[in-house]
C-alpha cells in the first residue's frame, strides 16, 4: 500500500507496473501489486439491498468476493457485459474485491516521468480516484487508485 | 459475522498434544503477553520475596526469564489439558497405556520445567504426581478410583497453580498456593497410608473400545449382527459392511467411528494453526462441490461408462467421509469452557466466602470450534453475575431456610440442531423491581406500565444496562447483558432468561451446533435462490385463499391456526423481479418467535441442503437481510437470509409498501427512507 | 167403196183377197228380210182387207218399235254415249229386252265411270309418284352428296383422332420420362440437401472448437495477465518470467484474433450453407410440385390415348354405317329415278286410258279430278315421305340419346324410311 504521505511523494512512487484495461471505451491502469488476480466470467450472485454498481458476489475458489461494476462505479457510460468481461480480483487493505472491467489489456511499465497528474477537469472520473494519468504512445491511460474506488466508501447500505 | 471469525481464528486451538506446531497466532498472542509481563516484573522486581518450601506461597524466583516463563505457563497449560483428557480416557478405559504415559509426560514435562525456572512448588507437586504414575506406569497401582481421583486432583490443583502463577506475572507479589496444595502433596507421598485404594465400581469399567460395541451401546445395532458380520466380513472394516448388509446406518456407524476415534486420537492430536484447518475445511467444501459437479456430469450419469461410473461413486464416499471428518474436525467439547468455569466458581466462592457447589453436566458436549470463543466471555460474565449477584451470601441464605451452600448448575445438551447451554443458579432470582427503577432511571424506558414480568426480566439485554450496586472486581467490569447477547447472537444463537424471586434464576442460551455448515431450505424468488437456515423455519405452506387478508396500517395479514401473522413478500423484502404476486401460488415460509411471527413469501422451495456459511467478503460491510453466502452445488453463490432481520426490516417499512409494487431496480439502489422519501 | 167391194165382195173378195194376199206375201218376205219399215198399201186393199192390214201394221209396229228404239240406244252407246236408255213403255219381251239393254247400258256406264274415275286416280297418283320420285331421286342423289362429304370429314375426324391418338400416346410416354427425370431431380436434391447439412454441421462443430479455441485463447490471455501479475509482484525475480507472459500472451492475442476471423469465415459459410439449405428446400418442393403435375398429366394423357384408340373404333363404325347409308341412299336414289320414269309412263298411260274413256259419253262425270293433279302428286309424296320421319322420331327417342344410338337410329331411319319408300313402290 502507498505510503499515507502527500501527494508528491506518491506522485515520484507511481512509476511501475500497471495492470490496464478498457472500460467503456476509455483505457485505465491499476497498480499491479493491488491485482491478486484476474478471473474470467463467472455466475454472480446479485446481493439485495445494496448499491447498483454492486453487481453481486462470486465463488473465488470457495471464498466469497463482492464484485463492483467498476463501470457504474465511476459513472461511465456503460455498455453490457460482453465476452471478454474480466473481473480483477483487487486486494485493497487486505480486503479481495472483484472489478468488473469491458476487457483486460495488458501489465504495462510505466515510467513515472509518463505519469502525470490528474487534471481537476476533463476528467470523466472523480479526481479523487484518479492517481495519475499516463501517456503511452499516443493513448492515455487514467490510473485509478484502488483504495479509494473500490474501498474508499464502503458499499455499507444505511437503512 | 466476519468480525467474530476472525477472533474466533486467532486464539482457538483445535487439538492438544505434544507435537505442537508453533501456530502464527499464537506467537503473536505470546509476545502481546510478553509485554503485559514485563510490567509484571518491573514489579515483582520491586518486591522480590524469599521462596520457601514450606511457605504458604510461591515466590516469582528473580532471574526468571519472563519469555520463558509465559512458554512455560503456555506449554504447562497444554501440558495440563493433555493429562486431564487422558485421565477422562482412563475412566473409561484405566488400561490405556499410552494414556498414562500422556498423563506421566505431562507430569514429568511440567516438573523438569518449572524446576528448571525455579517454581519449585510446581516442581514439588509435579514430581509427586509423577511419582504416582510413574508408580501406574509400572503396573504397580491402577489409574482407577482413588488414584485416578489422586491424579485429577492433582491436575486441578496444579492447573490452578499455573493459573496463578499467571496471575502473579500479570500483577506481581507473592503467589499464593491453593488451598488443597498441602493436604495433596502429603496424601501423593503415600497415597496408601491415606487410604487411597484402586476399588473400582466395576460396571462402569471396560468402556467399549471396538466398534461393533460402541455400535451395540449406542442401540445401533445388535450384538447378533455385529458377530454375524464380523464372521462374515473378511478384509472389509466392520462398519462398511455393517452398513452394506443394511444392519446399521451409515450416520451411526459414523457417530460410533468418531467416538472411536476420538478416544484413538486424543493422544496422538496434532497442534494447526486455525487459517490452515479453516481454508482445508473450505477446500473440502470446495472438493465437495467439485466433485458433485463430476458426478452430475452427463458422461458420469451416461449409463455406458460402468467402470468410470463405480470409480466416481467411490470417489463420492471417500468425498463425504471426508467431508464429514472436516466438519468434525471443526467440533471441540465444551469441557475445557467448562473446567475454566469451575475453577473461575471456585475462585469467586473463595474470595466472596460463599460457599458454592459448581455443578456440571454434559462437557463432552461438542460445538463448532470458532462458537467456543464467543460464547466463553459470556459464559464468564453470566456465571460471574450469578456467583456475585445471584447467589446470596449464606447468611441470607439460611435466613431464606435455604442451603448456606449455593448451587449454580451449568449443563450443555444437544437438542437438533442446536446446543444448549443452561446456566442455573439457586439464589436470589432476579428484582424485576430493581431492574424497572434501573431501566426507568436510564430512560430506557418511559414507564413500567404495561411491562409483563418476562418484558421486565428481557431489560437486562438492553444496551448499557446494568444493576450492579457496585463494580466488583469480578463483576461489573463494564460488560453487560447486552454485549452477551450481542454475542450469542452473532453466532446465530439466542439467550432467555428466566427467574423466581427467592428460587433462583436460569439462563438459556441456544445455539447452532456449528457455525461451518448451515442446514439450509433452499428457495426461490423470481429467478434467484436463496438459503433460508431450517432452524429458522417453523413450517411452511400454501395458503387458501379465504385465510389472506390486508389489514389496515399492518399489511397483508395471513390467518394461521386462528392467529393474524403478518405476510412479507421477499421479492419486495429483496428486490428480486419476476416472483410470484398471488399469495395463493406461492409458498409460505413461517419464521421468527412470539411476536415476531411471520410469514414470509417465496415461490418455492427447492430442497434442503446443507451449506457451508461464509461471509460475504468485507467488501460488503453488512447487507440487511442477509446474513452470509454459500457456494450451491452449481459452484454458484447462494446468499443465506436472516429472517429476524428481514422481519424486522419489514416491520419498519412504512405499511404502504407492502400493498405498493415493488420496483426491483429502484430498491435495489435506493435505502429504503429515501425511496419512501 | 163400199159397192166395189160388194160386187167385187165375190170377185172383189177373191180379187181383194188376192191382192191382200200378194201384199201380205210382199210384207211378209220384206218382213223376212228385216225391211219391217214395209207396209202394205192399204189404197189397194179392199175395206174388208184394211183393218186386216191394219192389224198387221200395228203388230210389226209392235215390233219393230222397240227395236227401233233399241236400235236408236245402241247407235248412241256405239258411237260412245253411254248415257242413253230405252225409254219407251214396252211390255212383255220388249220390257225385258228394254231391261236388258238398259241394265247393260247402266252397267257399262257404271263401269266405264269407274274407269275413268281410276284412270283419272292412276294418272293423278302416277303424277304424284313421279314428282315423289322425282324429288326422292333428287333428294337422294342430294344426301348421297352429302354422305360423301360427312364420310370425308369423318375420314378426316378419324385420322386426326389417329393422330390425337398418337400424340397423347407420346405425350404420355414424355410424362413418363419427365416424371423419372424429376423423381431424379428429388432425389439429387435430397442427395444435395444432405451434403449441405452436413457440410453445415462441419462447420457448426468447426465453429464450437473455433470458439473453444477463442475461448482457449481469452482463457490463456487471463493466465498470462495472471502470471504477468504474478511475475510483477515477484519484482526483479520474475522480469524474465514476465517476458515470457508477455510472448504467451501476445500468442494467445494472435489466437484469439486467427479464431475471430475463422469464425467469421466460418458464419459466413455456415449462413451460404443456410441459404443453400433454404435454397435447395424451396428447389425440392418445386421439383416435387412439378413431379406430381407431371404424373398428373401423364395420366391425363393416358386417358386421352385411350379415349381417341375409342374415338378411332367409333369413327370407324360411323365410316361403315355412312358407308352404307351412302350405298342405299344410291339405291334410292336409283330406285326413285325408275320409278319416276315408270310413274312417268304410267301416268301417260293413265292420261291415254283417261282420253279413252272421256270418248264415252257417261252419265256422271268426275269433275275435280284432273284440275289439279301435280299438286296432289306432290303433297301425297310429300306426306309419304314425311310421315315415316316423324314417326321414327318420335319412337326412337325420349330425348338426346348418345351419338353411336343417335346414328343407329337415324341408320334404321334411314333403312326403314328407304324399306318403305322401296315397299310404297
Amino acid at each position: 500500500m502507498t505510503a499515507g504521505a502527500g501527494q508528491h511523494i506518491k506522485r515520484s512512487g507511481l512509476g511501475g507496473k500497471y495492470l490496464t484495461f478498457f472500460l467503456a471505451g476509455g483505457e485505465y491502469g491499476l497498480e499491479i501489486l493491488k491485482v491478486r488476480e484476474i478471473i474470467g466470467p463467472t455466475p454472480i450472485t446479485p446481493v439485495p439491498r445494496t448499491p447498483d454498481y454492486v453487481r453481486g458476489v462470486v465463488n473465488l475458489r470457495g471464498k466469497l468476493i463482492p464484485v463492483v461494476d467498476l463501470g457504474k462505479k465511476l459513472a461511465l457510460d456503460h455498455q453490457s457485459d460482453s465476452q471478454e468481461t474480466c473481473i480483477i480480483v483487487t486486494e485493497s487493505r487486505q480486503e479481495h474485491i472483484g472489478a468488473m472491467v469491458d476487457r483486460v489489456s495488458e501489465v504495462l511499465d510505466i515510467d513515472a516521468d509518463d505519469i502525470d497528474e490528474a487534471p481537476d477537469f476533463g476528467s470523466k472520473v472523480r479526481t479523487d480516484y484518479v492517481l495519475g494519468i499516463a501517456k503511452s504512445g499516443s493513448r492515455v491511460k487514467i490510473l485509478l487508485d484502488v483504495d479509494r474506488v473500490l474501498s474508499g466508501d464502503k458499499p455499507d447500505v444505511q437503512l | 459475522m466476519s468480525q467474530d471469525r476472525e477472533s474466533g481464528d486467532s486464539a482457538q486451538d483445535v487439538t492438544t498434544g505434544q507435537a505442537i506446531l508453533e501456530d502464527e497466532e499464537d506467537r503473536l498472542w505470546a509476545e502481546a503477553l510478553k509485554a503485559e509481563e514485563k510490567c509484571a516484573n518491573l514489579s515483582e522486581n520491586r518486591a522480590p520475596c524469599p521462596a520457601e518450601l514450606s511457605a504458604e506461597t510461591q515466590e516469582l524466583p528473580e532471574e526468571a526469564d519472563q519469555d520463558l516463563m509465559v512458554e512455560f505457563i503456555g506449554e504447562s497449560g497444554e501440558a495440563i489439558d493433555a493429562a486431564e483428557a487422558a485421565l477422562l480416557d482412563l475412566e473409561t478405559d484405566p488400561k490405556d497405556k499410552e494414556a498414562v504415559n500422556t498423563v506421566f509426560r505431562s507430569f514429568h514435562t511440567i516438573k523438569g520445567t518449572s524446576a528448571f525456572l525455579g517454581l519449585d512448588r510446581v516442581s514439588h507437586l509435579a514430581h509427586l504426581a509423577e511419582n504416582l504414575f510413574h508408580r501406574i506406569r509400572e503396573g504397580k497401582v491402577p489409574c482407577a478410583g482413588g488414584f485416578a481421583d489422586l491424579a485429577l486432583r492433582s491436575v486441578d490443583v496444579l492447573k490452578e497453580l499455573l493459573q496463578n502463577v499467571q496471575a502473579g506475572l500479570e500483577v506481581g507479589g507473592p503467589i499464593p498456593l491453593p488451598g488443597d496444595f498441602k493436604a495433596l502433596c502429603t496424601i501423593l507421598q503415600d497415597p496408601e497410608a491415606s487410604g487411597i485404594t484402586s476399588d473400582v465400581d466395576e460396571s462402569s469399567a471396560a468402556p467399549p473400545a471396538r466398534l461393533g460395541d460402541i455400535l451395540v451401546r449406542l442401540g445401533a445395532v445388535s450384538r447378533e449382527d455385529v458377530e454375524k458380520v464380523e464372521a462374515t466380513r473378511g478384509d472389509e472394516p466392520l462398519g462398511i459392511a455393517l452398513v452394506r448388509s443394511r444392519k446399521a446406518k451409515a450416520s451411526d456407524v459414523a457417530k460410533a467411528l468418531r467416538s472411536q476415534r476420538k478416544s484413538q486420537a486424543k493422544d496422538a492430536s496434532v497442534r494447526v494453526p486455525t487459517d490452515r484447518l479453516d481454508r482445508m475445511i473450505d477446500l473440502v467444501g470446495e472438493l465437495v462441490i467439485a466433485h458433485s459437479m463430476v458426478a452430475q456430469d452427463q458422461i458420469v450419469l451416461d449409463q455406458t461408462h460402468h467402470r468410470l461410473a463405480r470409480k466416481v461413486n467411490q470417489a463420492s464416499k471417500i468425498v463425504r467421509e471426508l467431508q464429514d471428518l472436516s466438519l468434525s474436525v471443526r467440533m471441540v467439547p465444551l469441557e475445557p469452557t467448562f473446567h475454566k468455569l469451575a475453577r473461575l466458581v471456585r475462585d469467586l466462592s473463595r474470595k466472596e466466602g460463599k460457599p458454592i457447589e459448581f455443578i456440571t453436566v454434559g462437557e463432552n458436549t461438542e460445538i463448532d470450534r470458532s462458537m467456543v470463543d464467543v460464547i466463553g466471555d459470556p459464559l464468564v460474565h453470566m456465571v460471574r453475575n450469578a456467583c456475585d449477584h445471584g447467589l446470596e451470601s449464606p447468611q441470607e441464605r439460611e435466613a431464606a431456610g435455604k442451603d448456606p451452600a449455593g448451587t449454580v448448575a451449568l449443563s450443555a445438551r444437544q437438542a437438533g440442531g442446536n446446543v444448549i447451554v443452561e446456566l442455573r443458579d439457586d439464589g436470589r432470582g432476579l428484582d424485576r423491581q430493581k431492574i424497572a427503577r434501573k431501566a426507568l432511571s436510564q430512560g430506557l424506558i418511559d414507564s413500567t406500565d404495561d411491562l409483563s414480568e418476562g418484558h421486565i426480566l428481557e431489560l437486562i439485554f438492553a444496551p448499557g444496562f446494568s444493576t450492579a450496586e457496585e463494580v466488583t472486581d469480578v463483576s461489573g467490569r463494564g460488560v453487560g447483558m447486552d454485549v452477551v447477547r450481542r454475542n450469542i447472537e452473532s453466532i446465530r444463537g439466542r439467550v432467555q432468561v428466566e427467574s423466581k424471586p427467592g428460587r433462583g434464576s436460569t439462563f438459556t442460551i441456544v445455539l447452532p451446533l456449528t457455525l461451518a455448515i448451515t442446514d439450509g431450505m433452499l428457495i426461490r424468488v423470481g429467478q434467484e435462490r436463496f438459503i433460508i437456515p431450517i432452524t429458522d423455519i417453523h413450517m411452511s405452506f400454501r395458503p387458501p385463499k379465504e385465510t389472506l387478508s390486508t389489514v389496515h396500517g399492518c399489511g397483508e395479514m395471513v390467518l394461521l391456526r386462528g392467529e393474524f401473522t403478518p405476510l412479507h413478500r421477499l421479492d419486495r423484502l429483496l428486490g428480486v423481479p419476476g416472483a410470484q404476486q398471488d399469495p395463493c401460488d406461492a409458498i409460505l415460509v413461517m419464521v421468527g418467535e412470539g411476536d415476531n411471527r411471520s410469514a414470509l413469501m417465496v415461490d418455492d422451495l427447492l430442497g434442503q441442503q446443507q451449506v457451508v456459511a461464509k461471509p460475504l467478503g468485507k467488501g460488503f460491510g453488512s447487507v440487511r437481510g442477509i446474513s452470509g453466502g454459500a457456494v450451491l452445488g452449481d459452484g454458484r453463490v447462494g446468499l443465506i437470509l436472516d429472517t429476524a432481520d428481514l422481519v424486522e426490516l419489514a416491520r419498519n417499512r412504512p405499511s404502504s409498501w407492502d400493498t405498493g409494487r415493488a420496483d426491483a431496480a429502484g430498491e435495489r439502489r435506493q435505502p429504503i427512507t429515501e425511496k419512501h422519501r | 167403196m163400199f159397192n166395189f167391194r160388194r160386187r167385187s165382195q165375190e170377185n172383189d173378195v177373191s180379187r181383194a183377197r188376192a191382192v191382200y194376199r200378194r201384199e201380205v206375201e210382199r210384207l211378209i218376205k220384206a218382213y223376212k228380210q228385216g225391211r219391217l219399215s214395209e207396209r202394205g198399201n192399204l189404197e189397194i186393199l179392199d175395206d174388208a182387207f184394211r183393218p186386216m192390214m191394219d192389224g198387221i201394221h200395228e203388230v210389226v209396229e209392235a215390233i219393230s218399235a222397240p227395236m227401233r228404239e233399241c236400235i236408236e240406244v245402241l247407235e248412241d252407246v256405239a258411237s260412245g254415249d253411254l248415257s242413253q236408255r230405252v225409254k219407251g213403255d214396252y211390255e212383255g219381251d220388249h220390257a225385258r229386252m228394254k231391261r236388258a239393254l238398259n241394265q247393260a247400258l247402266e252397267s257399262l256406264d257404271q263401269g266405264m265411270m269407274q274407269v275413268n274415275q281410276a284412270s283419272y286416280q292412276v294418272a293423278s297418283a302416277s303424277e304424284e309418284i313421279a314428282s315423289g320420285s322425282q324429288s326422292l331421286a333428287q333428294g337422294s342423289s342430294h344426301q348421297a352428296a352429302t354422305l360423301e362429304e360427312i364420310s370425308a370429314s369423318l375420314q378426316e375426324v378419324y385420322s386426326m383422332t389417329k393422330q390425337n391418338a398418337a400424340n397423347a400416346q407420346e405425350a404420355s410416354g414424355l410424362g413418363e420420362d419427365a416424371r423419372g427425370a424429376t423423381e431424379k431431380g428429388v432425389d439429387s436434391m435430397r442427395k444435395l440437401s444432405s451434403a449441405i447439412e452436413r457440410i453445415k454441421n462441419s462447420a457448426d462443430q468447426t465453429s464450437k472448437i473455433v470458439k473453444t479455441i477463442d475461448e482457449i485463447a481469452f482463457q490463456t490471455n487471463l493466465l498470462a495477465l495472471n502470471a504477468a501479475v504474478e511475475a510483477a509482484r515477484a519484482g526483479e525475480a520474475g522480469r524474465g518470467f514476465a517476458v515470457v507472459a508477455e510472448e504467451v500472451r501476445n500468442l494467445a492475442m494472435r489466437s484469439a484474433e486467427a479464431a475471430k476471423s475463422t469464425s467469421a469465415l466460418i458464419d459466413e459459410s455456415v449462413s451460404n450453407a443456410d441459404d443453400g439449405v433454404s435454397t435447395n428446400e424451396e428447389v425440392l418442393g418445386a421439383l416435387k410440385a412439378i413431379e406430381q403435375k407431371v404424373r398428373k398429366v401423364t395420366e391425363v394423357m393416358s386417358e386421352i390415348a385411350a379415349a381417341s384408340e375409342q374415338q378411332e373404333e367409333g369413327i370407324e363404325e360411323v365410316n361403315g354405317a355412312v358407308e352404307r347409308i351412302n350405298q342405299v341412299t344410291q339405291q334410292t336414289a336409283a330406285s326413285s329415278q325408275e320409278s319416276a320414269a315408270t310413274a312417268q309412263q304410267l301416268n301417260s298411260q293413265a292420261e291415254e286410258l283417261l282420253a279413252l274413256v272421256r270418248q264415252f259419253k257417261l252419265s256422271r262425270v268426275q269433275l275435280n279430278g284432273p284440275q289439279r293433279p301435280s299438286q296432289g302428286l306432290y303433297g301425297a309424296a310429300a306426306a309419304s315421305r314425311r310421315s315415316p320421319r316423324t314417326a321414327g322420331y318420335h319412337n326412337g327417342e325420349d330425348g338426346d340419346g348418345d351419338g353411336s344410338s343417335k346414328s343407329d337410329e337415324l341408320m334404321t331411319y334411314f333403312d326403314s324410311d328407304s324399306e318403305s319408300i322401296l315397299k310404297d313402290f
